[in-house]
């Protein structure tokens, strides 16, 4: 089978693409290929060798879908391309209106519905709506909005003062079939976030936890496909929801390293393969990420920014 | 064939890595380093700390703030347990602190490539105007402001906007207007305290160099990188070797002048008119040193050779167009494993 798999950024706040392609490549058989489509010649994943068989620097959907469209539809012929897995939050909304072409032109993905996603986004406000009046009922002995528990003063490397009072960050990601029912889970607790939201280290806990809530959310908005939940939990114990991703998580990669391949679990949904039971991630499992430079030159750069495309050695 | 157990600082390695990370891969990259290397964080969520197949051992030690008396105390028990042949602090916050044990770290046996305590105070950015005049050395015009209303006063001083101003440890905004500058000044003071400098603003392209001195403070090494690529939060997360002798020959003076020794950066700015303006100089390698090592200069191999009084040919060329892009690497570990670091005081991984 021919996957490509987007956001292939990996600088300052990483794109889960990256994380997506390790996920397949750790399960992949000697017959399937990854390819990887990045928007700029510069997005990092490009650089790294031995994740991918081929990558495409593409016009972006963003500012022109129809260039995308034949792009992709150009590679799908000339290379083969069975299925397709957008990593990048974004452009969900796009790739959803694109499905119809991308089904036509023989290029299989598993996307939510639009209106599951504006139904999700509903849910979001409400929830925020919530957390607010919460927060206002308690303004008289707590501060109100609070920053994520381990953000970091870049050069002090002092956590931030009231670390101590600030919620705890969840993230759960699940894949849901197209009946809406889960099919694989991985619930984390984000232990460092980076000042722009990234997460750099992450924790896996009992699912248990979470397992209603995500359940709550897939069949309330009829959701197919890959879905992170945000959960902020309070000093009193409340949850909220603090945000999701239509796509999977930059932390995707402790999912498989935890024992439940999520992205994996997709394509075999994809492939209208069975799936037996629920994968779990088992808790325990710490992720950590850390910043590293690659090093090329300036004639490898020049390629992928000439021909808009790269092949890489599989031996 | 080096033997030696190295200990590095400054692992934090998130979307503003530290260059600790960098400096330990440049020695896992040596053929000839055969030792063995630990890492000294202060943090437990230092993440390059667990970068895998890096660091063997990794201690936690006190944060800075903590004073030079505490660390001392702390490394003298992990050189106890775990003798340690050369140190080497990746941290503006730290080479200061360790600078100033260098002496007691020598008696002990540890070695280091450290700067006079002097010489580093002299380099930073409120000291930095005046080695530049006193020294001949081209440098913005800089004046420490000591409170809002001087905006409105220095900006006529330095001619008019734009103005840059700068914070006490980092940032700075390019300021149009003095309404611009009296906004920008309260919000470096809330993020970085006093001081808070205004400049003198040059138009140019930004050249960095990084730069080692030996304990004569000749320089040893000295590779020019132009950035490349910006993420959109304004970091680089690319750039480039060039080809570019004036750089390096005005490194070279600085360094003289200061009587440095050790790891540098010097950050220039290059005008239309070909003229460098010194703009910041680092007290330790820069982030992107891994770039230095792979066009050919490996500075942190011949910072353990020259802290060990090894005989070191200088370098004098690199490879020109060398590119770097700043991208991830993830690591997994069982928590027991990564709590074992905050319960115990160090983790062998």
């Amino acid at each position: 089978m021919i996957i490509a798999v987007t956001g292939l950024n990996t600088a300052g706040e990483p794109e889960a693409g990256f994380g997506v392609l390790q996920c397949l490549s750790a399960v992949k058989a000697s017959h399937d290929q990854l390819i990887g489509l990045a928007y700029q010649p510069l997005d990092a994943g490009l650089f790294h060798a031995g994740l991918m068989h081929r990558a495409y620097v593409m016009p972006p959907p963003k500012t022109d879908r129809m260039a995308f469209l034949k792009r992709i539809t150009l590679i799908k012929k000339q290379k083969g391309l069975d299925a397709l897995i957008p990593a990048v939050d974004e452009e969900m909304e796009l790739f959803i209106d694109m499905e119809p072409q991308l089904r036509a032109a023989g290029i299989a993905t598993l996307l939510p519905f639009g209106k599951s996603l504006r139904e999700l986004q509903s849910e979001l406000y409400r929830q925020l709506g919530k957390q607010k009046d919460a927060d206002e009922k308690d303004e008289q002995n707590d501060p109100p909005v609070l920053p994520p528990a381990l953000i970091k003063n870049p050069v002090s490397e002092q956590t931030a003062p009231n670390a101590a009072i600030a919620p705890d960050y969840f993230s759960v990601a699940v894949v849901a079939d197209c009946r809406s029912r889960i099919v694989a889970i991985a619930s984390v607790r984000k232990l460092l976030i980076s000042r722009y939201g990234g997460t750099w280290m992450a924790l896996t806990v009992d699912n248990h936890e979470f397992l209603d809530i995500a359940e709550e959310m897939v069949r309330s908005t009829a959701w197919q496909g890959a879905l992170t939940i945000d959960i902020a939990r309070n000093r009193q114990g409340e949850q909220f929801l603090s945000g999701f991703h239509s796509t999977f998580p930059d932390w995707i990669g402790l999912a498989r390293g935890a024992g439940a391949n999520l992205p994996a679990v997709l394509i075999h949904l994809i492939q209208k393969k069975k799936i037996r039971g629920v994968a779990q991630t088992l808790p325990g499992k710490v992720w950590i990420r850390s910043s590293i430079d690659l090093v090329t030159d300036l004639n490898h750069f020049g390629d992928i920014s000439l021909n808009g495309e790269m092949t890489y050695d599989q031996t | 064939m080096l033997q030696a157990h190295v200990v590095i600082t400054g692992l934090m390695a998130t979307d503003n890595p530290y260059p600790g990370l960098g400096i330990a891969r440049c020695l896992r990259d040596a053929p000839e380093f055969r030792g063995r290397i630990s890492g000294f964080v202060f943090d437990p969520l230092s993440t390059g700390a667990f970068c895998e197949g890096v660091f063997e051992r990794v201690f936690l030690v006190p944060y800075p703030a903590a004073g030079a008396e505490v660390l001392l105390e702390r490394i003298h028990e992990i050189h106890r347990a775990d003798p340690i042949d050369v140190l080497i602090p990746s941290l503006d916050s730290e080479v200061i602190l360790y600078a100033q044990i260098a002496r007691e770290l020598a008696s002990l046996g540890i070695q280091t490539l450290l700067p006079p305590v002097g010489s580093i105070k002299m380099r930073s950015k409120n000291q930095l105007y005046e080695f530049c005049r006193g020294h001949r050395f081209r440098c913005p015009e800089t004046f420490m402001l000591n409170n809002v209303g001087e905006v409105s006063a220095r900006c006529r001083d330095l001619g008019g906007a734009p103005f840059v101003l700068k914070g006490a440890l980092s940032d700075a905004a390019v300021c149009h207007t003095v309404e611009e500058g009296e906004y920008q000044y309260w919000q470096l003071f809330h993020q970085w305290g006093y001081p808070i400098l205004m400049q003198q603003y040059i138009a140019g392209e930004e050249i960095d160099v990084i730069a080692l001195a030996d304990k004569k403070s000749q320089l040893t090494g000295a590779v020019v990188m132009k950035k490349f690529g910006l993420t959109p939060k304004g970091k680089a997360f690319s750039g480039i070797t060039v080809e570019d002798e004036k750089p390096v020959q005005l490194t070279r003076q600085i360094l003289k002048s200061l009587k440095w020794i050790g790891p540098a950066e010097c950050e220039f700015l290059r005008d239309e008119k070909g003229r460098h303006y010194l703009m910041e100089i680092n007290s330790r390698f820069p982030s992107w040193l891994y770039l230095a090592a792979a066009a050919g200069q490996n500075l942190p191999l011949l910072t353990v050779k020259l802290a060990c009084d090894m005989a070191v040919r200088p370098l004098t060329s690199y490879q020109v167009g060398k590119l770097f892009v700043r991208t991830v690497s993830d690591a997994l570990l069982d928590v027991r494993q990564f709590m074992e670091l905050t319960v115990s005081g160090e983790v062998r991984l």
